[in-house]
């Protein structure tokens, strides 16, 4: 960054507090009216800070945000997505919301890490790595190239120096860092607010008034503190009318570019040296219930418990298996600890996720369940490495058929409800429309589990096979065998 | 069949489990004579065709040693009914080629049961139900016909403040299977006399749920 002349802040010296709040457009204006918009997050200042101190707080604090671009390379195309990171530490880690990568990619098919610093001409950018997604915190982790080291400055060198002084209040002000678009040379501007509200989700979390920050950037307080990290789609409620919908429709609106709701600092810096050990973000520990389902109040009080979760299956050749969990126990506790009722109800099954994933695999996880007539039981199990991930199956594209065949995972398994000895075949991970695989009816997702009537036996096989049939060219069809739902049918590809 | 539906009140038909589907110019595929044998589309997974081996993909040559011509789609009607209209219980063989390989297997026909349950409505609950029937957890994957499907809840009533919506499966209720509506039946009876918190199971996409009917 170069001085804060760049910046298009028309900051007053020092900051009225008298500004009447009317002028003030909602936030939904101002993504369209810009620069209103700026004068406008100024509105409700910091008190007692000055905007001079708070732009020299800005100014060293901007450079712990970058602007993240990345291209995902699938079988036809290849995308940008944009996305803002944070600096972690003095060797250029950057972490980045879980959102951003679509759980179908995987990480051989992201390419062209660029950082960009904010307000600088794009032109310039600086290559990175894609290190992996960490399981507990769903952050992605970067890492940039060592040029750009000396212009980054981590988050955690602006961390409080004791938990105390880190945890925010109900009313207090807090600002962020917010950028704008790339043909904008994602430039940085101002956001700010009180904090409205504080919640459980389950991470603690403080919900503002206003936007004060963009989605996977740091927040501060007056004394320029690192509070906490903006969220990404966190949700507002509105009621839509129009047309076709007299009456109005509730629907809920998501700003990509600023958020009002951020992870307390307690929930950030504890945890950011968890960076995965490799791109499929390994290790992953790995229980084994599926279906959780949180128990409502009444069924709460007919249970005589405060909240429990409900198991819906019990995953084959987990520990949960192993440890004599059944399905439809009530989960009551982990490791002793009752869980905790947290608001909404659907909470408290986050908070189970994260506490398997915030454990190692073979750390040893002891469950309290209700089962049959409110009959107490403990089960107990070792956690192990979660079978072979969706991010981790290989995949190829055959274009003369028009479909890409995917291994065959264990998660599909659950998604198929197909016992384990059935786990053979291939996936049809993306089927390109108007092709023959499409003309003869296959469609994404469908399983394939026979090819010219040879079962398959593994993916190997499939590609074998596959790529048998496009070579020759003398073929005119090919039939698969695939199933769908509980349906299981014949299709032809007509090659000629 | 006359005299099945003065006997039973209905028409009663055999099933097997599998959908048919015309050969067309699949012959060269499979590699079989002109004019011969049906593809076999799909088969009912926990039907009789399914228990005995049978498989989608397989092609049906003969039926007892008949054989079958099913290259056109209105050929296959009279195929099906070769099957249909055998009594309930009797053995049928079918000759079956899978890749090179050409095999008899021998089939016992069940009943053909409708798709759609019995249905039944609990008043005090403000609820509505359809019975699982078998053909309806095959389709569903579900692993047997416990249960009773909402069809619908009643505005401020028991089950609609409880959560329950059209759609799920009721699977048991005060702990009780729910293997025929006579069970739900009596409990609802129960309520009606003394009416007490009633805690039922159920699922919506295989996940499942506890709810409460209050009075």
């Amino acid at each position: 960054m170069k001085s804060s002349s760049t910046s298009a802040l028309p900051l007053a010296e020092p900051v009225s507090h008298a500004k009447p709040a009317s002028v003030c457009l909602s936030p939904r204006l101002r993504r369209f009216v810009q620069p209103l918009g700026l004068v406008c997050a100024l509105v409700g200042s910091i008190a007692s800070t000055t905007a001079a101190e708070i732009r020299d707080l800005w100014k060293e604090r901007l450079k712990s945000v970058v602007a993240i671009e990345f291209f995902t390379e699938s079988e036809l195309d290849r995308r940008p997505t944009v996305i803002f990171g944070t600096v972690i530490d003095k060797e250029g880690t950057v972490v980045f919301s879980g959102a951003a990568i679509n759980v179908r990619s995987t990480p051989t098919e992201l390419k062209d890490f660029r950082v960009y610093l904010p307000g600088e001409n794009v032109r310039k950018y600086t290559g990175a790595t894609y290190i992996g997604q960490d399981i507990f915190t769903t952050w992605h982790y970067l890492k940039v190239a060592e040029s750009l080291w000396p212009s980054l400055v981590p988050i955690t060198e602006f961390a409080g120096p004791a938990r105390a002084t880190t945890d925010v209040q109900l009313a207090q002000e807090v600002w962020g860092i917010a950028l704008r678009g790339k043909d904008e040379d994602f430039t940085p501007y101002f956001l700010a607010g009180r904090v409205a509200l504080m919640q459980t989700l389950p991470q603690r979390t403080a919900v503002c008034m206003d936007d004060v920050s963009g989605p996977g950037l740091p927040v501060f307080d007056s004394k320029g503190v690192f509070v906490g990290l903006g969220m990404s789609g966190f949700a507002q409620s509105y009621v839509q009318f129009s047309q076709r919908n007299p009456g109005g429709e509730q629907i809920a609106l998501v700003n990509i570019g600023e958020t009002s709701a951020f992870q307390l600092a307690d929930e950030v810096l504890p945890y950011l040296n968890r960076r995965p050990l490799n791109v499929f973000g390994r290790s992953v520990p790995w229980f084994g219930w599926y279906g959780l389902q949180p128990t409502d109040p009444e069924v709460a009080a007919h249970l005589k418990i405060d909240i429990g979760v409900v198991v819906s299956e019990v995953l084959a050749g987990s520990p949960a298996e192993q440890s004599g969990l059944q399905p439809r126990d009530v989960v009551v506790a982990i490791d002793g600890k009752p869980l905790p009722r947290m608001k909404p109800d659907r909470v408290v099954v986050g908070y189970l996720v994260r506490e398997i994933a915030r454990r190692s695999v073979g750390d040893v996880v002891k469950v309290t369940v209700l089962r049959n007539n409110g009959e107490r039981v403990d089960v107990a199990a070792k956690l192990t490495e979660e079978p072979k991930l969706l991010r981790e199956a290989e995949r190829k594209y055959f274009d003369k058929l028009g479909f890409t065949a995917r291994e065959f995972v264990y998660g599909d398994g659950i998604l198929r409800r197909a016992p384990v000895a059935e786990h053979s075949g291939v996936i049809a991970h993306f089927v390109k429309a108007n092709s023959p695989a499409a003309t003869a009816g296959l469609t994404t997702d469908d399983w394939i589990k026979e090819i010219d009537g040879t079962a398959i036996k593994s993916y190997q096989d499939a590609v074998n096979q596959l790529s048998a049939i496009q070579a020759d060219s003398s073929r005119a069809e090919t039939v698969l065998l695939i199933r769908r739902g509980g349906d299981t049918q014949v299709l032809r590809i007509k090659l000629k | 069949m006359a005299d099945g539906l003065a006997r039973d009140g209905a028409i009663t038909r055999s099933y097997i489990g599998i959908v048919p589907r015309e050969l067309l110019d699949l012959e060269g595929f499979y590699a079989l004579a002109s004019n011969t044998g049906m593809l076999i589309n799909s088969v009912d997974p926990g039907s009789p065709a399914a228990t005995a081996g049978l498989r989608a993909g397989d092609v049906l040559l003969a039926i007892d040693g008949i054989a079958v011509d099913g290259r056109f789609p209105e050929q296959l009607p009279p195929i099906q009914n070769e099957i249909a209209s055998r009594p309930v219980g009797s053995e049928v063989i079918l000759t079956v080629k899978r890749g090179a390989e050409t095999k008899g297997y021998t089939i016992v026909t069940e009943k053909l049961e409708s798709q759609v349950g019995e249905e039944m409505a609990f008043e005090k609950w403000g609820l509505s139900v359809r019975k699982v029937s078998r053909a309806y957890a095959r389709n569903n994957q579900l692993p047997d016909a416990t249960g009773m499907i909402v069809l619908g809840v009643q505005p401020g009533f028991p089950a609609a403040i409880a959560g329950l919506s059209r759609g799920d499966i009721i699977t048991s209720i005060n702990q009780q299977k729910i293997t025929s509506l006579d069970i739900a039946r009596d409990i609802h009876a129960a309520y009606e006399a003394k009416p007490e918190s009633t805690l039922v199971e159920a699922q919506r996409d295989f996940r499942v749920s506890l709810y409460i009917l209050k009075p």
